[in-house]
């Protein structure tokens, strides 16, 4: 009696993930097709590509912040973040993102310097002295594959016409790779993350200014604007958090005593810091730290070398 | 290499067989897990193709061997997206799209309890549950995940009652 209870009290909740579409067979058969079909010169070029860096990366040192990996790929150190006030997610990239590895908890800091491959920090125990639990997770590659019909379409529909998308773009390739990242969770929803510089590939006699021109085009700002924001943006590559304009987040620059940081500030409805992250570089780390006190996050993020 | 050309000696039809034949409910087993259609038919069409690449997939057991991957990937991917959503939340480096009324009626709703306590349970119990739930029988479900057909009544009682315990542990009794 109680099996027969029990398997219809799981058989109504498995009921419920029932999905409510149907597949769609033709879309499936056109998916399945592309697959099959021969890949096209370009793609075949980048993956050739992608081949060569890997085994280059093995090599290569990369003491500058900006480096020709090779002949094929510029590889991007990114261990700056900026934050733009945009939507940055108007523009159509096929983003596709994969995580290596899976989320660990470890034991220590041995292990998860064994793990993540680096020396994860600790704030001073005059700040934060409970111990923390420690996850490793990663590393995580997010491939943005451009499709210019798809750039054009969304720049018409913002009304930019002045700007066009360089054909040769199609099929073409910005990888990113974050981590391996550690996090340190502390009581009273005390996080820090940290992880080794971003790296960002993209392919070699890819225009970045322009493109990133053509990104803050896409959310609607002025040309002058955009060109602006592209020529520093190429000048000295970041990683990009766009953060549109939102009465629920507060975004400002701070200083600190190891030089200026980030603080984000999520607001509850009546204004108030609901959670505050800095976050922070140096040449070889980048930090996020988060506390539901503005103060004490910018106190452990200084704590850390 | 062009897919085309790596698979030399397979047979195309074969492919269009299986795939006509268990493409719509291959699909929404991974739909159970996976709520986005376009990404389920996406997963579906992977696992065909990795189907296709595996000689030693192919035969009599074919069917389940569909089976068993199918419930294998979507329940990884399952994983991949919870860890991913917590990596954004975490970093806010990624900031996602804004959510859809679909997603966000999904995420307050049963189904992602459901989701979550089949993705916390253990790989066997999670994949009997989601093969069971979608109607597959006891033989076709013995045949996938390669277990005696006389233990599989037992083996999806005991993983029935891991899904409660979990439930419980996770929810209460709230619904």
């Amino acid at each position: 009696m109680e099996t027969n209870h029990e398997e219809a009290w799981v058989a109504k909740r498995l009921a419920t993930i029932e999905p409510l579409w149907n597949p769609n067979l033709a879309r499936g058969r056109q998916l399945l097709e592309a697959r099959l079909a021969p890949r096209s010169p370009s793609r075949t070029w980048l993956v050739a590509a992608a081949g060569i860096l890997i085994a280059c990366s093995v090599v290569i040192a990369l003491p500058a912040t900006r480096a020709l990996a090779q002949e094929l790929w510029y590889r991007f150190i990114l261990n700056r973040i900026d934050v733009v006030r945009l939507d940055l997610s108007k523009l159509p990239l096929h983003v596709q993102i994969t995580t290596n590895g899976l989320e660990q908890r470890v034991q220590d800091l041995d292990e998860a310097e064994r793990k993540a491959g680096f020396t994860p920090f600790l704030p001073s125990a005059d700040v934060l002295s409970a111990h923390p639990t420690i996850t490793v997770t990663g590393p995580i590659s997010i491939e943005q594959t451009i499709h210019v019909r798809d750039i054009e379409t969304a720049l018409d529909k913002g009304g930019v016409t002045d700007i066009p998308v360089p054909p040769e773009w199609e099929g073409a390739q910005l990888r990113t790779t974050i981590g391996p990242m550690v996090e340190l969770d502390y009581p009273n929803n005390v996080r820090i993350v940290q992880v080794r510089p971003i790296e960002l590939l993209i392919p070699a006699g890819f225009d970045l200014e322009y493109f990133a021109e053509l990104a803050f085009r896409s959310t609607g700002i002025s040309s002058w604007e955009a060109q602006l924001m592209s020529q520093k943006f190429a000048a000295h590559p970041a990683w990009l958090l766009d953060i549109p304009r939102d009465p629920a987040a507060k975004v400002r620059e701070i200083s600190m005593q190891k030089g200026p940081a980030l603080m984000i500030e999520d607001l509850d409805e009546q204004g108030a810091t609901k959670r505050a992250t800095v976050v922070s570089s140096t040449s070889e780390r980048v930090y996020s730290v988060t506390s539901g006190n503005p103060d004490l996050s910018v106190k452990i993020a200084d704590s850390l070398p | 290499m062009a897919e085309s050309s790596l698979m030399e000696g397979a047979n195309p039809e074969r492919l269009d067989t299986m795939f006509r034949a268990h493409y719509e409910r291959i699909t929404r087993t991974i739909g159970r897990i996976i709520h986005d259609q376009a990404r389920a038919e996406e997963l579906a069409v992977e696992v065909f193709l990795k189907w296709w690449r595996s000689p030693r997939a192919h035969g009599e057991h074919a069917e389940g061997w569909l089976y068993r991957t199918i419930a294998r990937e979507a329940l990884d991917e399952f994983r991949r997206q919870t860890r991913r959503n917590q990596f954004e939340r975490l970093f806010s480096f990624h900031r996602a799209s804004p959510l859809t009324p679909e997603q966000l009626y999904t995420v307050s709703a049963e189904q992602h309890r459901v989701r979550t306590v089949l993705g916390g349970l253990g790989r066997r119990h999670s994949e009997l549950l989601l093969l069971w739930s979608q109607g597959l029988s006891y033989q076709e479900i013995a045949v996938s995940l390669a277990v005696n057909s006389n233990y599989v009544g037992s083996l999806i009682s005991r993983a029935q009652t891991a899904f409660r315990k979990e439930y419980l542990n996770r929810y209460g009794n709230e619904s």
